[in-house]
């Protein structure tokens, strides 16, 4: 009887043990409101744009298990733990926001007015309401000096309009785990009426769906932008009075660049492989003005990553094939704007430039510019050497280039002297303070630096050296690039932990900003033009993250120093 | 007492206690249990466990190491009370005890034999739950925290450790106490209900007398500010306490044998 018993007890510990452990289960898989937020279903149809940051917290996470942070632990063991345990109890990550652009409206005054919205979704009530008490404190507490909030109940939710001197500061709303803020009451209603579905959500927009659908990310940070609702928005700004002058320049400015040409820009950051992935896509079918003078830069060869030395710490490539078209679309455009402004236009300063230099720069600078331009970092600023870098860009007429350059140096009064190194001829303008232009040209191309070592370090590599295009970290880097691109940009990340260090700084704890040496894979970028559109990618340690996060924690979580608002 | 009955008594009490025991020894790790269901339902827990890294996982440990402390000389005395009462008030509630005394062996040694037994039981779970409560959180930081590893937080979790074993030997020694205390109520007493209500009692008023006492001999002087412990002087030995509560668990365990010896059973 008693072993019976004993063997019940046991049996019901265990039902216990097995029922506790399948609600922990469900409760730890169960995703939380932040973790699928889809904000969109608040915003109205017509939204400009908005980029969204998905559950902070499990950002923050990725971050922690990311290549970069774990080498910065080992530099910054105990700082950077408590700077991620601060931010964890800033009452700011168990959420996922949503900055928009609603549109632009008239304010009391009669102006327009852009209507800016921040959405955020918490994973309870508790976290909405710490952070409600952070970041919109002063108006719970008084203790702002003038500051008066009228509140009001719509659809459920509570509606306050903050007023400070009689002008109106902000208005937000909340409903259960939903803050909604805004700058103007009338966004926060339409984000209120979306919710109760009078009106139809961002999610009913056609192209909207067809971003997020090309995202194929649903988790980090997503971002929109409605090419089409941004031109109405910058078409029917009046543009009659004074300040109108300006406004109509800006109107011309935008369609001159081909912004109207634009259908929609879709924006993905996500963790892929210990590292951030982030994707921008231009869909713009029918490409006008200057956009589509660079879109039609036929792809970049890379020919003149071969002349960068394979220990550059960052290089930059881009084809620049369309460079005078460009230029003189760019003039025309300027030259439009001045007329209207009454100003010197860009004739006059391109005159001007002649005069004093002797040299025509549209054909005889521009004009020679080749296909190909490249910028690269040699050395790094914590370096011994110090920080230098070098332009090296293809020509069409050398001999046309280096006449320019000696012209402008007589003209100028400017010593031009030259020297030669491995047998190729180094020559050098004079700088004002000491400084001075280190050129030469390497198979067609100008090699031109602040610094002679920079110049001759590319001589060395033209004449045989180790080159960044054919080391295993850029092969390695650039093996993600399947079609020919418009520009490629690599970083050797060399530097990247006293980056971080400094982009952290400012709190409370005390980051290495110099002498950090990691092992960190590098960066790689590349933009590719595309028939409906443009596309860029890049492969980073942590992206633009670091940087929102701190500015999450350390300006929305902070604590309060004294009464008032921050 | 030949060497064959004190096998055979020592294989008796630990076939008797030895469920009991193991219960008791998980019942000391409660705290650990919570720490357990607080990570696995709350996320901002879970995150400070993966945030940790080596230089500051010493925090964890000093933490794991003052609540353990603090439940060991608090709640953990009602515990190692509930299980000391059973040692010898059930055994004659249900009459078992007549069979030992059919057995070639004196009174004195069989009460003696039962308290020697129950005493180690309890005093090592109680001593060894702080050095195993603190393992566990070494192995869970290094195992779930992306910048802790067994080899980075070793010095932090050896020097915990070494702090602690002061910490384990007066939670030993008040722990021998207690028990001491409650045995004595186990022989007086034939209904363990009584030893346990009475073993409450007299626990109540050690606290109520003495319990700002035992705090401030284990935990409080670590944290003269109240917030940052200062390991260096976690749980200072003390000796005339320690031999104090030394001298009361023998006291009490000489009045269990002079209650026992002249106890009449039925």
């Amino acid at each position: 009887m008693e072993r019976l018993k004993s063997k019940g007890f046991i049996l019901f510990a265990a039902a216990v043990l097995v029922v506790a452990g399948v609600a922990a289960a469900v409760e730890v898989a169960r995703p939380t409101k932040a973790e699928n937020p889809r904000l969109e279903r608040l915003l109205p149809a017509d939204t400009v744009g908005f980029v969204e940051v998905t559950d902070l917290r499990a950002q923050a996470l990725k971050v922690i298990e990311s290549e970069a942070w774990r080498e910065f632990s080992k530099e910054n063991s105990a700082a950077s733990s408590l700077f991620m345990i601060g931010a964890n109890h800033a009452g700011t990550l168990d959420a996922s926001y949503a900055l928009a652009l609603l549109g632009v409206a008239p304010n009391a005054d009669g102006k327009p007015e852009p209507q800016f919205v921040i959405v955020g979704q918490f994973n309870d009530w508790g976290s909405r309401y710490t952070f409600e008490n952070r970041v919109l404190r002063f108006v719970k507490d008084g203790q702002s000096k003038g500051v008066e909030a009228k509140t009001e109940e719509v659809d459920g939710a509570r509606l306050v309009t903050v007023r400070r001197n009689g002008v109106q500061r902000f208005t937000y709303a909340t409903k259960d785990t939903l803050l909604v803020v805004s700058n103007t009451e009338a966004a926060v209603r339409r984000v209120l009426d979306v919710r109760a579905q009078r009106t139809p959500s961002l999610e009913s927009n056609d192209k909207f769906k067809q971003a997020r659908a090309g995202s194929g990310a649903v988790d980090g940070m997503f971002g929109f932008l409605d090419g089409a609702a941004l031109t109405r928005i910058v078409d029917s700004v009046p543009a009659d009075d004074e300040a109108g002058r300006h406004v109509a320049a800006f109107k011309q400015l935008f369609h001159g660049l081909g912004g109207a040409s634009v259908q929609s820009a879709g924006f993905t950051s996500t963790f892929e492989d210990g590292r951030v992935v982030e994707r921008f896509n231009l869909v713009a079918p029918t490409k006008e003005g200057v956009l589509a003078t660079v879109a039609s830069n036929p792809p970049t060869e890379q020919k003149l990553l071969a002349l960068v030395p394979d220990t550059a710490v960052q290089a930059f490539d881009a084809s620049v094939a369309n460079a005078p078209q460009t230029f003189d679309q760019l003039i025309a455009l300027a030259s439009q704007l001045s007329e209207q402004s009454g100003k010197k236009g860009p004739a006059d300063a391109l005159a001007e430039f002649t005069e004093k230099t002797g040299v025509d720069f549209r054909n005889e600078i521009v004009g020679a510019v080749g296909t190909e331009l490249c910028a690269a970092q040699l050395t790094a600023a914590g370096s011994d050497e110090g920080p230098s870098g070098v332009i090296i860009v293809n020509l069409k007429d050398e001999a046309a280039f280096a006449g320019a350059l000696a012209k402008f140096a007589e003209k100028n009064g400017r010593a031009l002297t030259e020297r030669e190194y491995k047998g190729v001829k180094v020559q050098r303008i004079a700088g004002e303070k000491g400084g001075g232009l280190e050129y030469a040209f390497a198979g067609g191309n100008l090699v031109a630096s602040g610094k002679p070592s920079a110049v001759e370090r590319v001589i060395d590599t033209a004449q045989g050296g180790h080159s960044l295009k054919e080391s295993a970290a850029y092969k390695s880097a650039s093996a993600q690039l399947q079609t020919p691109a418009q520009f490629v940009y690599f970083n050797s990340n060399t530097d990247y932990l006293n980056r971080l260090g400094r982009t952290l700084q400012g709190g409370e704890q005390e980051f290495k900003t110099e002498g950090q040496r990691a092992t960190l894979r590098p960066s790689f970028a590349f933009g590719v033009a595309q028939p409906d559109g443009f596309f860029v990618e890049s492969r980073t340690p942590l992206g633009t993250f670091p940087r929102l996060l701190t500015t999450v924690t350390s300006r929305l979580g902070g604590e309060k120093k004294d009464g008032g608002a921050e | 007492m030949t060497k064959e009955i004190l096998k055979a008594l020592l294989w008796k009490e630990w076939r008797e206690t030895r469920l009991k025991w193991l219960a008791f020894a998980v019942a000391f790790h409660i705290p650990l249990c919570i720490a357990g269901l607080v990570v696995a339902f709350r996320p901002e827990a879970r995150f400070d466990l993966y945030a940790l890294s080596d230089s500051v996982v010493a925090y964890a440990f000093e933490f794991a190491l003052v609540f353990q402390s603090g439940f060991l000389i608090t709640a953990g005395l009602f515990l190692l009370a509930f299980f000391a009462v059973g040692s010898i008030g059930a055994e004659l509630d249900n009459q078992s005890m007549f069979f030992l005394f059919e057995r070639p062996i004196k009174r004195w040694h069989l009460l003696l034999f039962k308290y020697a037994v129950g005493a180690v039981q309890t005093t090592t779970c109680v001593g060894l739950s702080l050095l195993t409560t603190l393992t566990a959180v070494y192995l869970v930081t290094s195992a779930a925290a992306t910048n802790v590893s067994l080899v980075g937080a070793w010095d932090s979790f050896a020097l915990i450790v070494a702090n602690g074993a002061r910490g384990a030997v007066w939670t030993t020694v008040i722990a021998l106490m207690v028990y001491s205390g409650t045995f004595l109520f186990s022989v007086w007493f034939e209904k363990w209900w009584i030893a346990v209500i009475a073993g409450a009692v007299s626990l109540v008023l050690m606290f109520y007398f003495f319990g700002s006492n035992l705090i401030d001999w284990v935990i409080s002087k670590a944290k003269p500010d109240g917030n940052e412990i200062n390991l260096e002087f976690y749980g200072r030995l003390e000796l005339v306490p320690i031999l104090a509560m030394l001298m009361i668990s023998a006291g009490l365990y000489f009045a269990s044998q002079y209650v026992f010896a002249r106890k009449e059973m039925r």
